[in-house]
C-alpha cells in the first residue's frame, strides 16, 4: 500500500522537474492513441455480435456447433498447425540459442557483438525477400525431413531469433554467469549438473520470457506461411474470412486476446517484485 | 541430528607451482613461475594488478589452462586435471553464491555434487555455518545479505566439502574497511584451526602482512621474494619489493671504508659493499627521528606536510639536499609546516644495494 503511495508522489516529483510532457498534455496523447487502437478491436467486437435481425451471441455458439464442424476445422487446424510451429520454434531457442548465447559469454566474449548482430538479421530482411530465399531451400528440405510443419517450425526458430536473443541475454546480463559458473565448477559440478541446478533456474525469467515472444510471435506470422503455402492460423483466418467473416474475425480477436495475455505474462516475469517496492 | 562422520582436521597438504608459464597470445601472464607451498601454510601472492596473482591463483585452481609447466597439489600433478575434480574450495572477489539457492543450500552444493547423505549434509553444511558466525541465516538468499555476509558464506561453501586446498581471489577487496580487517582476522583463525593449505591473492600488502605466514611478491608474472612477512619488511631483497611492502624512501650513499654517510652519520653496512661504489639505501618511516633544528643532530630541512594517524604522525621533509623524506614520529610532536628541523637516521647498521 505504501509503495503504491510512494510511486504516486515520485510520480508527481518528476512530472514537476523533469522533461517529459506535462500531465494534461500526457492524458490527451494517452486518450487519442488509446482510441486509435481501440476503435479497430471495438469494431471488430460489434461486427462478431451482428446477426441478421440485431445482435447476439450466434456467430461465437456457432462455433462449437457439430453441425459447422466440417467448415471451420481449417481453423481448428490452423490453430494446431501454429502451435505446433511455436513449440519447434521455442525448442530451438532453448535448445540451440540458449547453449549457444552461454557459450559465447563464457567462452568467446569477444563473438557477443558478432552474435547479436547475427541474431538481428531476420528483423532486417523483409519477410518477402526471406521467403524468397527459403523458397528453394524449403522444397529441398522437405524432401529431406518429410514434414512441411517440422522445416516451416525451423524457419520460424529463425525468424523469432532478434526477440527470443533479446529476452534471453537481458537474463544473461541480469546476473554473473562466468562467476556463478567458475564457483560451480570449483565446488566439484558438472557441466549438465551446473546447466540444470545452476544456469536454467537463475536465467528462468529470461528462458520463459524468450519462449512466451515466440509463441506470440508465431501465432501472428501470415506472409511466410501463406508463401509457403501451409495452412497456419492466420492463413486459416483469411481463408474462411471470404466465407465466413464473422468466424474469421471470431478467431482474430481471440488470437489477439491469447497474444496480449502472454505479453502481460512476460512483463510480470521480467519485472522482479522486490525491484517495485524498492522504487 | 547426528554426524556419523565428525568433522576430521585434515592437515594440509602441500603446493607446488613448477616453471608455470601462462600465455594469451604474445603477453606472458605467468613467466616461469616457482613456488613451493608447505602443507598447512596460509601463502598470500602480493604485487600490484597486472602481476600475474590472480593469473596464478586460478592456475591453480583449473579455471585456466597454462601454456607450460607443471602443477602438483599433494605431489600428483594435476595440470591437466580439470576444474571440478581438483577437489579445491574457492573464494571469489565478485559476490559468487548462487541466487536461486538459500544459504544453506549454497553450502550444501558442493557435497551434493560429492553424493554425500542428506543427513550428513545438512549438520555439516550447518556446522560450517556455525563456524562463519551466520548460523541462523541458513534460510535467507544472498539478495538478503550484506556484502561481508555473502563473503563469509562463500568462505563457509568453499570449506564444507573439506577441500586440499583453500584459494582465495581478493575476497575482501568488495568490502569496506572495518568488515574487511574482521573478516580477514576471522578467515586466519579459522584457517589455523583447519590447518588447510591456503593461497591467498591481495594486492593490499596490508592485508598480506596481517595472516600470511609467507608472502610472494610478484612482479611481472614471476616471484620477486618470498618470505615471511618480517623478512620481506626488514630485508626486502629488489627495490621492487621495498617499495611495494610499506614505505620508504630511496637514500643513495658512496662507500667509503665499508660505511656509508646517511643524513650527517657514518653508517656501518649488513653486507660489504665495493669501496666507491654508489649504495642504495631505503629508509622507514619509523627508522626516521624528527629533532629539533637548533639542537638536534641530522640532517637539516622544512616540514612539507604532517598527518596525524591516531597513535603516531607521519611528517613530510624536504631536505636541503633536495630530497624528500618520511619520517614517523610520536602523535604528541607536531611540527609546524615550513618549520626547520632536522632529521635523523636511528639505524647503526643498514642493507644497501647496488644497481
Amino acid at each position: 500500500m505504501s509503495a503504491v503511495k510512494t510511486l504516486g508522489s515520485a510520480r508527481k516529483v518528476r512530472a514537476s522537474h523533469s522533461l517529459a510532457p506535462r500531465r494534461p498534455f500526457a492524458v490527451i496523447v494517452l486518450v487519442v492513441f488509446g482510441l486509435l487502437f481501440a476503435l479497430p478491436l471495438i469494431a471488430m467486437v460489434e461486427f462478431s455480435l451482428r446477426t441478421t435481425t440485431g445482435h447476439g451471441l450466434e456467430h461465437w455458439t456457432g462455433l462449437f456447433d457439430p453441425a459447422n464442424e466440417f467448415r471451420y476445422r481449417p481453423l481448428f487446424g490452423g490453430l494446431v498447425e501454429s502451435l505446433t510451429l511455436a513449440l519447434i520454434a521455442i525448442a530451438i531457442v532453448i535448445l540451440v540459442l540458449l547453449p549457444t548465447t552461454l557459450l559465447v559469454r563464457l567462452r568467446f566474449p569477444k563473438l557477443v557483438r558478432v552474435l547479436e548482430f547475427i541474431t538481428v538479421i531476420p528483423i532486417a530482411i523483409p519477410a518477402i525477400a526471406l521467403v524468397v530465399g527459403l523458397a528453394p531451400v524449403f522444397g529441398a528440405s522437405i524432401r529431406i525431413l518429410g514434414s512441411g510443419t517440422l522445416v516451416l517450425g525451423l524457419i520460424y526458430g529463425v525468424l523469432v531469433l532478434p526477440f527470443a536473443a533479446r529476452a534471453l541475454d537481458a537474463s544473461i546480463r541480469a546476473v554473473d554467469v562466468p562467476t556463478l559458473v567458475e564457483a560451480a565448477r570449483s565446488l566439484g559440478a558438472s557441466w549438465p549438473r551446473i546447466f540444470l541446478r545452476i544456469l536454467l533456474p537463475v536465467l528462468r525469467r529470461g528462458i520463459v520470457a524468450a519462449a512466451f515472444i515466440s509463441i506470440a510471435v508465431v501465432l501472428g506470422e501470415y506472409t511466410i506461411a501463406s508463401l509457403l503455402n501451409r495452412q497456419n492460423l492466420q492463413v486459416a483466418i483469411v481463408g474462411i474470412s471470404r466465407s465466413d467473416p464473422y468466424v474469421a474475425v471470431i478467431f482474430s480477436l481471440l488470437a489477439l486476446a491469447f497474444v496480449t495475455a502472454l505479453l502481460a505474462v512476460i512483463g510480470r516475469i521480467a519485472t522482479p517484485k522486490r525491484k517495485v517496492f524498492d522504487v | 541430528m547426528s554426524d556419523p562422520t565428525p568433522t576430521t582436521q585434515r592437515s594440509g597438504v602441500s603446493v607446488r607451482f613448477r616453471a608455470v608459464t601462462k600465455e594469451y597470445g604474445a603477453q606472458r601472464a605467468l613467466n616461469g613461475l616457482d613456488l613451493d607451498i608447505q602443507p598447512g601454510e596460509f601463502v598470500a601472492l602480493l604485487g600490484p594488478s597486472g602481476c600475474g596473482k590472480t593469473t596464478a591463483l586460478r592456475s591453480l585452481a583449473g579455471l585456466e589452462t597454462v601454456t607450460s609447466g607443471e602443477l602438483l597439489i599433494d605431489g600428483e600433478d594435476v595440470t591437466r586435471v580439470p576444474v571440478n575434480r581438483r577437489d579445491l574450495g574457492m573464494v571469489f572477489q565478485s559476490y559468487s553464491l548462487f541466487p536461486n539457492l538459500n544459504v544453506i543450500e549454497n553450502v550444501e552444493f558442493g557435497l551434493r555434487t560429492r553424493k554425500v547423505p542428506a543427513a550428513e549434509r545438512t549438520a555439516r553444511a550447518q556446522e560450517m555455518l556455525d563456524r562463519v558466525g551466520l548460523g541462523d541465516f541458513a534460510e535467507r538468499f544472498a539478495h538478503q545479505l550484506s556484502g561481508g555476509q555473502q563473503q563469509r558464506v562463500a568462505l563457509a561453501r568453499a570449506l564444507v566439502t573439506r577441500p586440499r586446498v583453500l584459494l582465495l581471489d581478493e575476497p575482501l577487496s568488495a568490502l569496506d574497511a572495518k568488515v574487511r580487517t574482521q573478516l580477514r582476522d576471522e578467515i586466519r583463525r579459522i584457517q589455523l584451526d583447519l590447518g588447510i593449505t591456503t593461497v591467498f591473492v591481495t594486492h593490499d600488502q596490508e592485508e598480506a602482512l596481517a595472516v600470511a605466514d609467507r608472502i610472494a611478491v610478484m612482479n611481472s608474472g614471476k616471484i620477486d621474494q618470498i618470505g615471511t612477512p618480517e623478512e620481506l619488511y626488514r630485508r626486502p631483497e629488489t627495490g621492487f619489493v621495498a617499495n611495494f611492502i610499506g614505505q620508504s624512501t630511496l637514500l643513495t650513499a658512496l662507500v667509503h671504508e665499508g660505511r656509508i654517510a646517511l643524513l650527517g652519520r657514518e653508517i656501518d653496512l649488513t653486507d660489504p659493499l665495493p669501496e666507491g661504489a654508489l649504495a642504495r639505501v631505503r629508509v622507514r618511516p619509523e627508522n626516521l627521528a624528527l629533532e629539533s633544528f637548533e639542537h638536534g643532530e641530522g640532517e637539516p630541512g622544512a616540514v612539507v606536510t604532517t598527518s596525524f594517524l591516531g597513535s603516531l604522525r607521519r611528517t613530510t621533509v624536504h631536505l636541503d639536499s633536495g630530497l624528500s623524506i618520511v619520517v614517523q614520529h610520536s602523535a604528541e610532536d607536531t611540527p609546524e609546516v615550513e618549520s626547520r628541523v632536522r632529521v635523523r637516521l636511528l639505524q647503526d647498521v643498514v642493507t644497501a644495494h647496488v644497481d
